[in-house]
């Protein structure tokens, strides 16, 4: 092969294998997560609030079972309540943030007709317990040694990291998810837009640019 | 003027192809790329690359995740050297990739082509016999006869198609071919390969791995929040996972206790009890090489240890933490550390370091070491801390380690506190803060768990790529061709036998076959002593 050809033969072929490496990138270059417990909780995600349109949603959740408080509940006797369910544990310092949030939110909401469940993973009651009281929350905590009941909620929408809270509607279905610290504005925002829904009155326009 | 013509136009030199256009390039290189030198160099250069991947320990692999860590710490120096090059993460690497595809790309180029031609010379009908077919070619067999040709013909192909040969007559001349099924042997290796390849990817690409540490009495269920480590591949789908829960109702760890062997672990049993996502509960075990099979996701049991049971009572004597804290064992004998966080302990919160040991020698002296990894004995040895545990600012801890920056050490006589505690046995701390008992010891079990969506199509295909190349490698392809002709008078029977393969023909079968139709007996060896046989 004289130069100038084997010029343009190593052009051709350096092309090749720059456009296999790319291709090779991008195809096996996957969203490696290495997220474990020794960071207890992972809450970085690329969409932290998801709300789910009405004509989406699907079956209402079943999530039952004992609580921290040593009662029994099920999510199926809120039906008609907006539902705030937490998913949480004393040992996830995340949570202490949001902690606040949630009890004040419960309180001023109580009598709107919204109520509010927690969901106590991998943790003790008597731990469990000493973090309601520092943090004033009286809602129930259903306790879930196994991940059932975010296993149930999993079903419906993304769940991956501790703490997430989900919003049911009026129905218990799966209406809107916040992965990580819950803000004020936003826990707020849409259980408004949520209470809104029922009454017949439009939804904010900001629901849609929340996404 | 000049004394010779010259030619007006300089002509190229000799060893100049002609030019080859942008196509031709193309094609050129395409060939280049599915030839069998490159398939082959590919190859040689997936298996070196391979080798950094096996000898250095790698980032997120779930039998060993903190090898990579452990490997930095032994070398200090190397360890950046070797990340800088990409060594820890070879087969998540670009350039492995790239040779990943450019070998499938390449086989797929090769081999494509060469099963057309393997599938056309299964296909093929046998050749006739040159018509200058001497019986003086090697290996020939020749022999005068008085039958007609059409008979000789005839006895021959029985002969052949007895021996399941694909035989095709003319008047006085006989084709036949058998060993087809080589050339199917052959292409069905081929294809497998491929088959084995897309199956390796695909496992690679949907699949997972991931690892959870489950304490007796608590359970895990498959969602991805649930997960302690999770390794997706590049296009799993993290919210779809196969729904189950399944909850360890008791770990079974039996120990060797007599002899040389005393201390190593026997038998891992757990009893689980598994929901699926019809809500059917079924209780199973899961032993070390038994796994629980839900659905193509896999949990093996990989590792065991202990969760001591403590109790923490704050100062003001609220119980603020009551169940088990999972340690982390650090050697044979189970010795295991772990921290307790009681962050809800009041008037200040309570930290505690502790090294659980299973079996303490009765005589309990200092310093106290563990002697045997069963819980025979176990002491509980505490150091405790107070002050601010630094989660109040929301920023994600470790349950394994105690952030000591913002805690003060609890002394006692101007010396850290530090008590081993029996079970059932509580050490108050000074100052009214609080205390800690030691209730007793679960186990928790290590669960690593894999989906791998490629292993039946590569288990098919690497069984079929075997049978192809034990099939391609023993059975003899070979032709018989006979030619009957009139030759000076006589009628002449020319028969030769090819072999296709290296192996030739079997032994003997042209004899068989030549003597079944009719060839008369030959001429006996002459004996070693030298004399004659008479005929």
């Amino acid at each position: 092969m004289e130069g100038r050809r084997r010029g343009w033969v190593v052009l051709v072929v350096a092309v090749v294998i720059a456009v296999a490496v790319a291709l090779g990138w991008s195809a096996l270059r996957g969203d490696t997560s290495p997220g474990g417990a020794d960071q207890a909780a992972t809450t970085a995600s690329a969409d932290p609030v998801l709300v789910v349109g009405e004509a989406d949603r699907g079956e209402p959740v079943a999530l039952s079972g004992s609580t921290i408080q040593g009662s029994q509940m099920s999510v199926a006797d809120l039906v008609g309540d907006v539902v705030v369910v937490n998913v949480w544990g004393s040992w996830c310092a995340p949570c202490r943030e949001e902690a606040p949030v949630l009890a004040a939110a419960s309180r001023d909401y109580a009598a709107r007709g919204v109520s509010f469940v927690g969901v106590n993973v991998r943790d003790n009651r008597a731990a469990a317990l000493a973090f309601e009281e520092r943090y004033g929350i009286t809602y129930p905590s259903i306790e879930d040694p196994d991940g059932r009941a975010v296993l149930a909620l999993s079903g419906y929408v993304p769940a991956r990291a501790v703490p997430v809270t989900v919003l049911l509607d009026r129905e218990g279905r799966v209406a809107a998810r916040v992965l990580g610290v819950v803000s004020d504005d936003i826990l707020r925002g849409l259980t408004d837009d949520l209470l809104a829904e029922s009454d017949g009155t439009p939804t904010s326009a900001s629901t849609a640019v929340r996404e | 003027m000049t004394l010779v013509d010259e030619p007006t136009q300089v002509r190229p030199p000799a060893d100049h192809g002609p030019e080859l256009g942008p196509v031709g390039l193309l094609r050129w290189a395409w060939r280049r790329l599915t030839s069998m030198r490159t398939a082959l160099i590919l190859l040689a250069l997936l298996a070196i690359a391979a080798v950094p991947g096996t000898l250095l320990p790698q980032r997120g692999v779930a039998t060993d995740p903190r090898a990579v860590a452990r490997f930095a710490q032994e070398n200090p120096d190397l360890a950046p050297v070797l990340d800088a090059l990409g060594l820890f993460e070879v087969f998540a690497a670009p350039w492995f990739a790239a040779i990943y595809l450019l070998l499938l790309v390449s086989l797929t180029g090769c081999v494509l082509p060469r099963c057309l031609v393997l599938w056309r010379a299964w296909r093929s009908p046998p050749p006739m016999p040159p018509s200058r077919l001497e019986a003086t070619s090697p290996g020939a067999v020749s022999w005068e006869t008085s039958d007609t040709a059409d008979e000789v013909v005839q006895r021959l192909a029985a002969q052949l198609r007895r021996r399941r040969f694909r035989v095709r007559v003319t008047r006085a001349a006989v084709g036949a071919e058998t060993g087809h099924v080589r050339e199917l042997g052959n292409l069905a290796f081929h294809l497998s390969l491929l088959v084995l390849l897309v199956g390796v990817a695909l496992g690679n690409l949907y699949g997972f791995e991931g690892r959870v540490i489950v304490q007796e009495g608590a359970g895990f269920s498959n969602t991805r929040s649930q997960y302690d480590e999770f390794w997706p591949g590049p296009r799993t789908d993290e919210d779809r996972l196969t729904p189950f829960s399944m909850t360890l109702n008791d770990l079974a760890v039996r120990y060797e206790t007599e002899g040389a062997r005393r201390g190593e672990p026997r038998d891992f049993r757990a009893d689980v009890t598994v929901t699926g996502s019809d809500g059917a509960e079924r209780d199973t075990e899961i032993r070390v090489n038994s796994p629980l099979d839900v659905g193509g996701t896999k949990m093996f049991l990989t590792g065991n240890g202990y969760a001591p049971v403590v109790t923490v009572r704050d100062g003001l004597g609220d119980t603020v933490f009551s169940g088990p804290v999972t340690f982390l064992p650090l050697d044979g004998m189970n010795t295991s550390e772990g921290v307790i966080k009681a962050p809800d302990a009041r008037p200040q919160q309570l930290g505690f370091e502790g090294v659980l040991l299973p079996t303490v020698s009765s005589s309990l002296e200092t310093p106290l070491v563990s002697v045997f990894p069963d819980a025979l004995a176990p002491v509980l040895v505490v150091t405790a801390w107070t002050g601010d545990l630094g989660m109040s600012d929301g920023a994600p801890q470790s349950v394994f380690q105690l952030d000591t920056s913002d805690l003060d050490q609890v002394e006692v006589d101007g010396e850290p506190l530090a008590e081993g505690l029996v079970v059932g046995q509580t050490v108050e701390l000074p100052d009214g803060l609080g205390s800690i008992t030691f209730d007793g010891v679960t186990r928790f079990a290590n669960f690593q768990i894999a989906s791998d969506p490629g292993k039946e199509i590569s288990l098919v295909a690497a069984i079929l790529l075997l049978v192809g190349l034990t099939v391609s490698l023993t059975v003899r392809r070979r032709r018989v061709l006979a030619l009957v002709r009139d030759v000076g008078g006589h009628r002449e029977v020319v028969v030769v036998s090819r072999g296709l393969t290296r192996l030739g023909p079997p032994a003997g079968e042209l004899a068989a076959v030549t003597a079944a139709a009719g060839r008369p007996a030959p001429l006996p060896e002459p004996s070693p002593s030298g004399h004659e046989e008479p005929q």
